[in-house]
């Protein structure tokens, strides 16, 4: 029998901070209202802009006529395309090698590719005037024939997004070790199908907001903006307007979500700080969440075709993905790299299969562009492995969870390189699914699930067995990839006189915790408790040069960062402790708060000795002045987190309805700093995921209008979620910790669409595609009914 | 929210309100808001005067001599639904329980609800299913409506000052039931039955352009009170169903097929023997 402790699982009782279910140190401020972000922030002489926006997917047009809206009340500045002698475009960061990248205009030139791609802005003295005057700018458009969907995109008489292209394929990567064909025919079993991962639009509880602020006298640019990375948003504004990035500050405050399209740079922020610079005043923009849904970017929106063989006991020996990736109008900031890379490298999942042959094309459409969402390739990746496992098994008449094992990279196979190119570090995969299935009451399911059909109900059990990478790893990797981007993160520890730490992050929490978990990580490191040291994120300017809060790799690249950097303090204070007492350094005895020694009764504080430091009187040389150190951790290698999930759910043979009724997650993310904050973590994951499974779909409207309605998860729509850990730690990292943000995104969604297919696979449905709705269910058994199954 | 710009008024009676709203030929109403500010803050709506009937009183709440309930137009529907289920009037506090949310009930009003009429409206389809009446301040003067009648008709400048349910029904067997848009919380196919002694009173809501009585199926209701699926399908057929992608039209069509026939099977189950 297994504890009821949500925390339960294999988390060892910790020795110190780390490990602890420490609350949030950060939620009081924010839960009361105190939280400061960036639309909050008004700045005197502030201004306000409002952008005009395509009605149109795809149109040209010759004239932008601003004359009205300039002599609105209230207004400062009109600007169009054709106020740029050279027109800015906001350039890709990650451009896989022979792709075709074309990035954004910052303000749309004489041609519209979606949906609300910003063509003007008016600048005014309120945010009311600025959107009223708005109205009044007039654009002569000529609705042009478009493209919305992949499969459409590839054929000779597609409308071209890109005129200047031939075609509309922006990227191709084709991984794997080849070998299919002969794989394949060998084998006695192959089976085809194909499936959607649709498009989504991911909502943060606060949508994008930029304040720029350029002071004419100074030369200098500051920027608040709503961000995961503000160095790198500094670097991209800095490139895209020809700013000087040493003038140029970025303050990212409290971010109210990110997942994902929070780490790029859009026009928005280019303009505006485009416009202070004209104006010599500050600009303020705060996405309204119909601009959300139309110009931040989108997530997935993957179809696949899969070709599967294996042996009659469902020993995996060829798999053929083909995969058409649809990106929208322009190559957004790593849109060429996730529906690629993070997916092409993952196909495999943790299975061992022969040959594997991958080709996936990246398509322009006249759709908003599609980027990162949490798990960004990932969740794509799991997707249709998990999916080919079950039903490769329900082909054969196996156990889904048999054919997993039968599969598996054992422990002795890992560290290992995937033919993809994966780096798996870790992995006890047939002890996590052990654990979750047990949790799930497996086999009792099983029995009552045969019960049930005889009653002409319909319940069903889904798993998938997930793994990811988290961290960016290595930079040398990255540039391997087109990667224009760091893999190492930043942290600065301070001591101050008083024997509290400063630590200073190169990552940014937008809602992770990181106040609490790094405060957790450093409190071991230098032995004080967490509530005597502040986290500071968010400001170029007071926190060393680092790349950000993204692929979750916070922890276990950010994390290290922060132990190594306190560790060395630690190191520091230990040596300058044992000077101060003229001791010995291996003969100085820390007790609690007190340095002394068996030699005599000398003692010294904690404090003091950080006093001493700061006053510098008796610092020996060798040890400088202070007690600060500074850490640029660079991973070695990219970690693997993975994951067992099981979904169980009923569905109403006649409303086509499904009920989740239970959700178990095991997850293996190495070392957890704080079960609580990584609870947390798999849950909101896990809404997603649900919410990706279950509602939402972002695919725009028939005429390349964005949908305003899509479903977002909500308390109410969730089951109480089962949570565990296995503890496989990693040695990519000193903490041992591989991430765990997206885990829940990833998992969730084949968790579920096997447990409705395997309920409904008696009943003739073969396929079904996210999201489940009820209509779409129930058409699949009519489908199947109609067929004679 | 930055709706676009229009003048304000919050006269002090009903009759000023009504004035107001003649005076000017893109007027608009607001009482709790639900319906407006969504219009407004996407700019859809773009009325020239909103009249808001904060200050014309209209927050009558009662039993009046006669036994009708008595709701006045600025009652909010939280207000209503804790009257209602204090007081007994069953089908109004259950839908009091499953409309909107707590935030949009405590701005919300009851009246405001059945003059929307929302397709998905939860309120219209309870006043249907209980025979409410409404009473219409216009230009003519003051009238009383069936409320059915008056969504049929209503289109010049006007004030519901209050509606009124039957003391008749109060005691009848009734209940609602709902299946909600996973992405609005909106109805996709709900039912209010209210059994009175000619048979049972039926509206829906959610699957059709407007919240409506069910006039046909209540007529196979009450040729037997546990009609099977083809017959109440068959009712169905002369309507015009409405969808989108969560919920497309023909499986609101079937939903609400089988929410009516669950519904009547579960109120002939009760039903003593």
């Amino acid at each position: 029998m297994k504890p009821e402790n949500p925390y339960a699982g294999e988390l060892a009782e910790p020795e110190g901070w780390v490990g602890r279910a420490v609350e949030r140190l950060e939620d009081e401020r924010l839960l009361t209202g105190a939280g400061r972000y960036v639309d909050d922030i008004t700045l005197p002489g502030q201004l306000y802009a409002a952008f005009v926006r395509s009605p149109h997917p795809h149109a040209v047009f010759s004239q932008v006529d601003t004359m009205a809206a300039s002599d609105a009340p209230g207004v400062h500045l009109c600007l169009t395309a054709s106020d740029f002698d050279d027109l800015p475009h906001v350039k890709p960061n990650w451009i896989l090698p022979r792709s075709t990248p074309r990035g954004r205009p910052i303000l749309a030139k004489g041609r519209v590719r979606y949906v609300g791609e910003p063509i003007a802005v008016v600048i005014a003295e309120s945010a009311a005037a600025a959107r009223d005057a708005a109205e009044l700018v007039e654009v002569d458009y000529d609705p042009r024939p478009f493209v919305l969907h992949q499969d459409e995109a590839l054929g000779d008489s597609a409308p071209r997004v890109h005129e200047d292209m031939d075609n509309n394929v922006a990227a191709t990567f084709t991984p794997g070790n080849g070998g299919f064909d002969e794989a394949a025919s060998a084998a006695p079993f192959r089976t085809r199908f194909s499936l959607r991962n649709q498009r989504l639009v991911p909502f943060s509880i606060e949508c994008r907001a930029v304040n720029a602020d350029h002071d004419p006298a100074s030369e200098r640019m500051t920027l608040h903006i709503a961000h995961q990375l503000p160095h790198m948003a500094r670097r991209m504004v800095a490139e895209t307007i020809g700013f000087p990035e040493n003038r140029l500050r970025v303050i990212s405050p409290d971010v109210g979500g990110g997942f994902g399209p929070k780490m790029h740079i859009y026009q928005e922020e280019a303009v505006c700080a485009l416009a202070s610079m004209r104006l010599g005043r500050p600009v303020k923009w705060t996405e309204r969440r119909s601009e959300n849904v139309c110009n931040t970017t989108h997530g997935r929106d993957h179809a696949m075709s899969i070709d599967v063989a294996a042996d009659e006991d469902g020993t995996l020996r060829a798999l053929r993905i083909e995969s058409r990736a649809n990106i929208g109008a322009y190559m957004s900031s790593m849109g060429s790299g996730i529906p690629t890379i993070n997916v092409g490298l993952f196909v495999m999942g943790v299975y061992e299969i022969p040959a594997v042959e991958v080709d996936i094309k990246c398509l322009y459409t006249h759709t908003p562009p599609v980027d990162a969402y949490r798990g960004a390739g990932r969740p794509e990746a799991s997707y249709v492995i998990e999916r080919t496992i079950d039903r490769v098994a329900h082909e054969l008449g196996l156990d889904p969870a048999e054919v997993r094992r039968r599969n598996f990279l054992t422990e002795d196979q890992i560290p290992r390189r995937q033919p993809t190119g994966a780096m798996i570090d870790s992995g006890r995969y047939h002890h996590t699914l052990d654990e979750a299935l047990e949790r799930a009451g497996y086999e009792r399911f099983r029995r009552e699930q045969a019960e049930a059909r005889e009653r002409g109900e319909l319940l069903g059990i889904g798993i998938a067995h997930y793994t990811e990478s988290c961290g960016v790893g290595p930079g040398q990797v990255q540039k391997l990839v087109g990667f224009d981007r760091g893999g190492y993160e930043s942290a600065r520890v301070r001591m101050t006189s008083d024997g509290r730490a400063i630590v200073f992050s190169g990552s940014h929490s937008h809602g992770q915790g990181h106040v609490t978990t790094f405060a957790q990580i450093a409190a071991d490191e230098l032995g004080i408790s967490p509530d005597r040291i502040e986290v500071i994120q968010g400001d170029t300017e007071s926190v060393p040069q680092g790349v950000g809060t993204f692929n979750s790799r916070s922890v276990p690249v950010g994390g290290s960062a922060v132990k190594v950097a306190a560790g060395r303090v630690a190191e520091r204070i230990h040596k300058l402790a044992a000077h101060l007492l003229q001791i010995k350094p291996e003969a100085l005895i820390r007790e609690g708060e007190v340095f002394g020694s068996d030699a005599s009764n000398d003692t010294l504080t904690f404090a003091e000795v950080c006093h001493a430091a700061w006053t510098g009187h008796n610092v020996p040389a060798d040890l400088g002045v202070g007690l600060e150190e500074t850490e640029f951790y660079h991973p070695t290698a990219m970690s693997a987190p993975y994951g067992a999930h099981v979904a169980q759910v009923r569905i109403d043979g006649e409303t086509g309805e499904l009920e989740l009724l239970r959700y178990i997650a095991v997850d293996d993310c190495g070392k957890v700093i704080n079960p609580l904050l990584a609870r947390g973590q798999v849950h909101g994951g896990l809404a997603q995921g649900i919410g990706q499974a279950l509602w939402e779909d972002g695919m725009p409207e028939d005429d390349g209008s964005t949908i305003l309605d899509t479903p977002v998860p909500r308390f109410d729509m969730l089951p109480r979620f089962e949570t565990a850990h296995t503890v496989t730690e990693s040695w990519t990292n000193p903490l041992g910790a591989k991430g765990l943000g997206e885990a829940g995104a990833i998992g969730a969604p084949p968790a579920i669409v096997n447990a409705a297919i395997d309920a409904l696979w008696h009943r003739g449905v073969r396929e079904l595609d996210m999201p489940l709705t009820p209509a779409r269910i129930l058409a699949a058994l009519d489908a199947a009914k109609g067929h004679g199954a | 929210m930055i709706p676009a710009a229009f003048d304000y008024a919050a006269p002090e009676s009903a009759g000023a309100a009504l004035e107001a709203l003649r005076s000017h030929d893109n007027a608009v109403l607001l009482a709790g808001g639900h319906t407006l500010l969504t219009a407004l803050k996407q700019r859809q709506s773009r009325p020239g005067l909103v009249v808001d009937l904060r200050n014309a009183g209209l927050g009558r709440l009662e039993v009046d001599g006669v036994g009708d309930l008595v709701i006045g137009a600025r009652v909010t529907q939280q207000y209503l639904a804790d009257f209602c289920a204090r007081e007994g009037w069953p089908v109004l506090a259950e839908i009091g329980e499953k409309a909107g949310d707590p935030m949009i009930r405590a701005r919300g009003t009851f009246v405001g609800a059945l003059c929307a009429a929302e397709p998905g409206g939860d309120w219209a389809a309870g006043a249907l299913a209980l025979g409410a009446m409404v009473r219409v301040l216009s230009g003519e003067g003051e009238k009383t409506l069936d409320y059915a009648d008056y969504l049929e008709r209503k289109a010049e400048p006007h004030i519901v000052l209050e509606a009124s349910i039957p003391a008749k029904l109060r005691a009848a067997p009734q209940g609602y039931t709902k299946v909600k848009h996973a992405a609005i919380g909106w109805s996709v196919a709900s039912l209010a039955h209210v059994e009175t002694e000619d048979g049972p009173r039926l509206a829906a809501s959610g699957a059709l352009e407007r919240p409506r009585r069910l006039e046909a199926v209540e007529q196979v209701a009450t040729a037997s009170k546990v009609p099977d699926l083809p017959a109440i399908d068959d009712a169905l057929s002369a309507l015009t169903f409405t969808g989108d992608r969560y919920a497309p039209a023909d499986w609101r069509r079937r939903r609400l097929a089988l929410l009516v026939r669950d519904h009547l099977h579960t109120q002939s189950a009760k039903e003593p023997t």
